[in-house]
């Protein structure tokens, strides 16, 4: 059987009929129809094109030589294969950072494609995934040549890239539930309806937000269509100049625009937390040690805060996740990470009791994350008394979670008498977790884990624990 | 500035009027010219004399033809 036959659609590869991904095995693959082949062969010659490669903006690709397995050469004459990007994640999983560098990429290759008779067909934030700290565009099946006209793909970037970060750099509002609730972004209308009228003098609002939406709603239901508008404007003389005028003030605007929240619990927490430096040395030497038995492909950190053990878990593993609820945090780690040129810890925002769901067509579209996470190794550190506590869930729930997530575990207990579990225990009504306490837990993880290992640190409230998922 | 007479290429995506439009605006000085020339043959438009369209064109009753559906039939 060939590449392609054994191969499976991307659920996500459907709005362009003439590019879409199909899986086979590790391998990610793309057929071109003829009208996309002759754009594919016109991009490969671009300068623009190799130099990003070889700078890892683009994801690697290169023509598939082995066309025998290749049922339909007539309707899918060109077959591309892509490097694999380690983790695939969403923006509605990204910090206000993450999704600017991203926005700030694809706007820049914009206008490189402008500078060589190309263009993009669409401006949609999940052609960018990550690698580690580096944002990386993977839709290839996006150049096309350009003919002159204004960039279809302005709508879509607006929605998915300008407007959530307009919202939370001009109102401290986070993105991520939006793009969550909604897999095409935020409208026109939506937006305008969050700015005031002060927010008309903010950087983007005016013409991005408030003309956009008026235009919009303006031209709803009337005239040809926007096709025929974007025909009308080629005709008028909307040329590349202008097109890329317009780009730059789009790219202009989404790297000078900033988040400022203030400090977070979070993001001081290593200053302001209960542990002293040698505890710090014991979990450190600790986690070094269960890591280093075995090397895994993927290693989760789950509550990662600063990312001091992600640090530390990179060593053994091919790819950290690194996961944690505070925006804050995980875009202060992110910005570290990437001024360090770091392409093998990838930072998410994330909150583990209600992680990403899958969302878009047939709820297959973007998978939900659990579906995406197939673990090697875990680290909980200072996690469980945060969801046990914190968010009520049941102590044997929260084991049985680490044990469905499938990998080598490195958990840490913090014990009801620990500074940390007693400002949680604080906010509860006493007497409502009479079972958290080491021995349960213990007992707990015992039943699903075979436990290689275990050491309380100095303070005797915190225990560490290596174990093995059993069967 | 370049001209080229063939239409542009089709978009997959409704890339949605008044978004293209805005495109004007958001090319700063670029753009001012694109504005004057939409302006204008808006403001000519109905003035100009329509291109007469094949497919409208009927043939006389009499002639018992089935009517024309488009001007490639």
């Amino acid at each position: 059987m060939g590449a392609l036959e054994a191969s499976s659609a991307d659920p996500a590869s459907f709005r362009d009929p003439d590019s879409s991904v199909l899986h086979a095995g590790a391998e990610v693959l793309r057929r071109l129809s003829p009208a996309a082949a002759e754009d594919w062969k016109k991009l490969a010659e671009t300068t623009f094109f190799s130099d990003r490669v070889s700078r890892g903006e683009i994801v690697a690709t290169s023509e598939l030589t082995d066309r025998q397995a290749v049922a339909d050469e007539a309707s899918w004459p060109v077959v591309l294969k892509h490097d694999r990007i380690p983790f695939i994640s969403y923006p509605y999983e990204w910090s206000f950072s993450q999704l600017q560098d991203a926005g700030g990429l694809h706007i820049d290759l914009l206008l490189a494609a402008l500078g060589e008779g190309m263009t993009m067909k669409d401006g949609y934030a999940y052609n960018m995934q990550f690698r580690g700290s580096a944002p990386v565009f993977i839709d290839i099946g996006s150049f096309e040549h350009y003919s002159g006209g204004p960039w279809p793909g302005y709508r879509q970037f607006c929605q998915t890239f300008l407007f959530p970060l307009l919202l939370q750099a001009h109102k401290n509002f986070s993105f991520r539930p939006l793009l969550r609730g909604q897999v095409n972004g935020i409208e026109p209308a939506q937006i305008r309806g969050l700015m005031s009228g002060t927010d008309l003098t903010r950087s983007g609002v005016l013409k991005h937000v408030a003309l956009h939406s008026a235009m919009d709603s303006r031209n709803a239901g009337k005239g040809d269509g926007s096709q025929a508008t974007a025909d009308q404007l080629k005709k008028s003389g909307f040329s590349d100049q202008v097109a890329v005028a317009a780009a730059k003030n789009v790219g202009t605007l989404v790297r000078k625009l900033r988040w400022k929240p203030g400090d977070s619990h979070w993001t001081t927490y290593q200053q302001t937390s209960t542990y002293t430096d040698a505890e710090r040395d014991q979990k450190t030497a600790f986690v070094r040690e269960a890591l280093s038995q075995r090397h895994s492909g993927l290693l989760l950190d789950l509550g990662c805060n600063d990312g001091t053990f992600s640090l530390v878990g990179q060593e053994f593993a091919d790819y950290v996740v690194a996961l944690d609820n505070d925006e804050q945090t995980i875009d202060l780690m992110y910005r570290r990470l990437r001024a360090d040129g770091n392409t093998k810890i990838l930072p998410l925002v994330m909150d583990l009791t209600d992680p990403s769901p899958a969302i878009g067509w047939r709820s297959q579209e973007r998978p939900s994350f659990l579906d995406r996470a197939k673990p090697d190794a875990v680290l909980a550190l200072a996690l469980v008394h945060h969801l046990a506590i914190g968010a009520n869930i049941p102590l044997p729930e929260v084991v049985s979670w680490l044990h469905s997530l499938g990998g080598r575990l490195v958990v840490e207990f913090v014990g009801p008498d620990d500074p940390m579990s007693r400002r949680l225990l604080s906010n509860k009504p006493a007497g409502l977790f009479p079972d958290y306490r080491p021995e349960v837990f213990e007992k707990l993880l015992a039943e699903r884990f075979e436990i290689e290992r275990q050491v309380t640190l100095d303070t005797g409230t915190r225990t560490l624990y290596s174990a093995v998922p059993r069967g | 500035m370049s001209f080229s007479l063939h239409v542009l290429t089709p978009y997959y995506l409704d890339a949605g009027t008044g978004s293209m439009l805005v495109q004007m605006a958001v090319a700063g000085v670029a753009g001012v010219a694109v504005f004057a020339k939409v302006f204008w043959a808006k403001l000519t438009g109905p003035f100009r004399r329509k291109p007469v369209d094949d497919s409208l064109v009927t043939e006389p009753a009499d002639a018992q033809q089935p009517q024309r559906q488009s001007a490639d039939d």
